[in-house]
């Protein structure tokens, strides 16, 4: 395959061009209370060339992989590239990916039919729907396989191939009139085995469940700003939303707040913030991503090391105009995307101390879980809603509360932070993230005590 | 173009040949340009034809989906196949259907031939004009993305009953985002957007004028204090903030499935008598204004919300079949997955305020003109932080606010609506006015 699509990238005259063919497998399960809501099986490939014309970016694609159909898009991206103004835009050059790339896995999402499948998928909401206060459930099971070509005219040449699940339950209680949700989710780079690691399908709706019961019985919290603990998932939340798109090199270029802030002290000094490609600490990670979609070999990007700013995460272009090399975070959802800077597998660094010792060691503070949809601004300014919010005094759990969000400055929130534990968990593997196409993300940390502003209600 | 409408017509022949008892195919061509900004620069062209279809079929009772991005007579097999061996080992549900044809109206206005000709050069001077009237307000506005953005589309079905629909259309949109940075100071983001299906509605100027005006205004912003008060949410915070959950509540598959709060609660009063809310899939000039939904249903005009009573649920053929009741023609989603429900140009009947007069009523509270946050469809509550928003005590703005965030629940708020104004603004595709609405909780500090 390599062979064949080089010999087409090879008749395609521009001084930088880079053809992406992309075949996408999806296949999709889902129930809501007792009934399918779908089975479903989605087949999606083509081929997107990019070209660099005298510094003009023009992009097309085409679905299927014929020679004509591809000259014929890299003939309009020609095209559309000439519609534009010359400019300076180079690539930085780095040393860029030869051969096979597949991420490790034991156990191979084929060897498990779509019956089995289905078959969790069913039994997972009914196990749901047995416990008290459940009043409906609905559980899903996705599945990506994907297949890539990258070749790009100064000499990536990559064969990728990606395989990404993913488990989630939703269920809702009710007591009188009092209705809440609660939901678990797991994603996974690999095999069957990595989508299990953190427990069996049955664990996560009991999970669910429990959580669901908690919060019939949940209070809301008053607003205020007070020490918050946060868990894997929230640490995972910050470090994506509210840290991590701020260093995007785009962003940066645009203004975003970190701009001219490399080698300052940004956070406290317990805080190092990786984005990586590959899995570290635990395989497996959701966004991992060995060759990214312009056909250089992914890294560990250190962004804050120690609390002082060290990196932005760049594509090609961008790590020319900063004169850096690129980190690798170029990535194009589907054939028909560009590829734009996006993050990976976001994390804070584990600390020393357990979990035990951190709440111990608190006299008053929320411990926030299970992370809801967040958003964060050009000025690190975030805010995103978690599930459940326990109070601990004096190392105990209190009390819990509900409909709470969490907000601050990203970097207020780092800075303040005393403690991390060493319990580290990727915790958002089923995350998506929007950025005006999708990528598949993950991230996560060990469980983090520092200051941010509850949202709650008054009187 | 009749080629697509002929493809579907064969591939559901085709199931129905390999033994499906119903079959239904979409499909969707289309062709869009798109000119991207990024760091107050153009940054690319990019040029994409898409096409692609969706088979449903319905065997013993079961159901299978399976879509691709190909309406090569080579793949079309492998559609059936696969939708047929999902169908096979799906769970059995009698209710499961495949709708009847009925009458559609052509509608006009949905295809503009001046946007199918639109050369790339005007479409690269109006991202030029978008970029330079934003910078030109103030230096100190930056642009971080946006863009123009046109594309020609046909969508179409055709079902095993005799269903035969096709419908061609054109839309050109305009989106920036950014912030204002002035000395170490960075705004929070804005982010406008107009859409049309002509050329001649599209207004670039005062698109880019009330982003950079948005961004401009909310720098030097300080926190207020922490109180229960009165919230002026804008259009776009109205979308963010309460649309979504009444939108998910209205939903009958999450009522069917006991994931609404307005489960029964047609008839009966569920906002403040002031709220009027309609889906009009027929609006002139609406971005999701289409002739038939995802199933080939006629669309329609509906009352959802009428002066504050709750008049219906989003229908589509499988939830009414439920119901034995028929559709209401809110079949939605791509050829690439089932139809789900939803709306498509919603619209919140205008009150008799101005905007000035909503803000003069207030003893003390806040303009929200956009909110980050969550809104659990479930409980009805959001939470999250103000962005642009402004303090007001005794009837008038007093300054910029930040670090403030609003909590409340979505179910109360809009029994608690004190008045909502007499002008709507285009909110994607939806047209929405100012809602001022009471006992909001406001943390700042």
């Amino acid at each position: 395959m390599i062979s064949y699509f080089s010999e087409i990238l090879s008749q395609i005259p521009a001084d930088y061009a880079e053809l992406r063919y992309h075949d996408r497998r999806v296949n999709a399960l889902a129930i809501r209370k007792g009934e399918p809501e779908t089975a479903q099986s989605n087949h999606l490939s083509g081929v997107g060339i990019r070209l660099l014309d005298a510094g003009r970016w023009g992009f097309s694609s085409t679905a299927g992989r014929e020679r004509a159909d591809v000259l014929r898009a890299a003939q309009e991206a020609a095209t559309v590239a000439r519609a534009m103004s010359r400019s300076k835009k180079t690539l930085a050059k780095t040393k860029l990916a030869r051969g096979e790339f597949c991420p490790p896995f034991k156990d191979h999402l084929e060897n498990h039919s779509i019956e089995e499948k289905l078959e969790i998928v069913k039994k997972a909401e009914a196990k749901a729907r047995r416990f008290k206060n459940i009043t409906s459930a609905a559980s899903a099971y996705v599945e990506y396989f994907d297949k890539k070509v990258i070749l790009t005219s100064d000499g990536a040449a990559a064969l990728i191939t990606d395989i990404k699940p993913e488990f989630r339950i939703m269920v809702v209680a009710k007591d009188g009139t009092n209705m809440v949700r609660a939901f678990e989710a797991i994603g996974a780079t690999g095999g069957w085995d990595d989508l299990w690691r953190y427990g069996k399908w049955e664990e996560l709706v009991e999970r669910a469940v429990k959580r669901a019961e908690r919060l019939l019985k949940a209070e809301h919290p008053k607003g205020e700003k007070m020490t918050v603990i946060l868990n894997p998932e929230i640490v995972g939340l910050i470090a994506h939303e509210a840290i991590g798109h701020t260093v995007e090199a785009d962003f940066v270029l645009s203004g975003a707040i970190t701009k001219g802030k490399i080698g300052q002290r940004v956070a406290s000094e317990l805080v190092t913030l990786v984005d990586s490609g590959p899995s570290t600490h635990i395989p497996g990670a959701g966004g991992t991503l060995l060759v990214d979609d312009e056909g250089v070999l992914t890294e560990s990007t250190v962004v804050i090391k120690n609390g002082i700013l060290k990196s932005y995460l760049h594509n090609r272009e961008s790590a020319a105009e900063f004169g850096v090399k690129p980190t690798g975070n170029a990535r194009a959802f589907e054939y028909s995307d560009e590829p734009i800077i996006r993050m990976r597998n976001t994390y804070i660094e584990p600390g020393k101390m357990s979990l035990n010792e951190l709440l111990e060691s608190t006299d008053r503070a929320l411990l926030l879980e299970g992370a809801l949809g967040g958003q964060a601004d050009a000025n690190a300014e975030f805010m995103f809603g978690v599930q459940e919010a326990t109070l601990i005094e004096k190392g105990k759990k209190k009390k819990t509360f509900s409909g709470v969000s969490i907000s601050g400055n990203a970097f207020d929130v780092l800075k303040s932070v005393d403690a991390i534990s060493k319990e580290f968990r990727w915790a958002l593997g089923s995350g998506y993230c929007g950025k005006f196409q999708r990528a598949r993300v993950d991230a996560g940390g060990g469980y983090v005590r520092c200051q941010a502003i509850i949202g709650g209600r008054h009187g | 173009m009749a080629r697509l409408l002929d493809r579907l017509e064969e591939l559901t022949k085709r199931a129905m040949a390999k033994g499906a008892d119903q079959a239904e195919a979409f499909g969707q061509t289309s062709q869009s340009r798109e000119v991207w900004l990024e760091a107050n620069k153009i940054k690319t062209v990019k040029s994409t034809p898409s096409k692609g279809i969706g088979l449903r079929v319905i065997k013993k009772n079961a159901m299978g989906f399976a879509s691709a991005n190909s309406l090569q007579e080579a793949d079309l097999d492998e559609l059936c196949d696969k939708a047929l061996a999902l169908a096979s080992v799906n769970l059995k549900d009698k209710f499961l259907i495949i709708p009847e044809p009925e009458p559609l109206t052509a509608l006009k206005g949905l295809y503009d031939p001046r946007l199918e000709e639109l050369p790339l050069k005007e479409t690269i001077a109006m991202a030029g004009r978008l970029l330079k009237t934003a910078r030109g307000f103030d230096r100190r506005v930056t642009v971080d993305s946006g863009g123009v953005f046109v594309s020609t589309s046909e969508n179409a079905v055709y079902n095993s009953n005799g269903l035969s629909a096709s419908e061609r259309g054109t839309d050109i949109s305009a989106l920036i985002m950014g912030m204002a940075r002035d000395k170490g100071e960075v705004s929070p983001f804005d982010i406008q957007f107009d859409g049309s299906p002509r050329l001649s509605q599209i207004k670039i100027e005062p698109l880019a004028k009330s982003f950079a005006k948005n961004v401009i205004g909310s720098l030097g912003a300080r926190p207020a204090h922490s109180f229960s008060g009165t919230v002026l949410f804008s259009p776009y915070a109205v979308a963010e903030t309460l649309l979504g959950t009444i939108i998910s509540s209205i939903n009958s598959n999450s009522v069917q499935k006991g994931m609404s709060k307005l489960a029964g609660k047609t008839g009966t009063r569920i906002a403040s008598s002031k709220l009027t809310l309609e889906d009009d899939a027929l609006l002139k000039g609406g971005l999701a204004t289409s002739s038939f939904d995802r199933e080939g249903l006629p669309r329609r005009k509906l009352a959802i919300i009428k002066k504050g009573k709750l008049t219906t649920y989003l229908y589509n053929s499988y939830t009414a079949n439920r119901e034995k009741r028929k559709s209401t023609g809110h079949a939605s989603g791509s050829y690439r997955s089932l139809p789900g429900i939803g709306p498509t140009n919603l619209i919140i009947t205008p009150g008799q305020a101005t905007k000035s007069e909503l803000i003069r009523d207030i003893k003390e509270g806040i303009l929200v003109t956009r909110f980050s946050g969550n809104a659990n469809a479930i409980t009805g509550d959001f939470s999250g932080t103000v962005k642009g928003g402004f303090y007001i005590k005794n009837g008038r703005i007093c300054y910029p606010i930040t670090n403030t965030m609003i909590a409340g629940n979505v179910y109360d708020a809009i029994m608690n609506i004190r008045g909502i104004s007499n002008t709507l603004t285009k909110v994607f595709s939806n047209r929405l006015p100012y809602v001022s609405i009471a006992g909001v909780s406001v943390t700042s500090g």
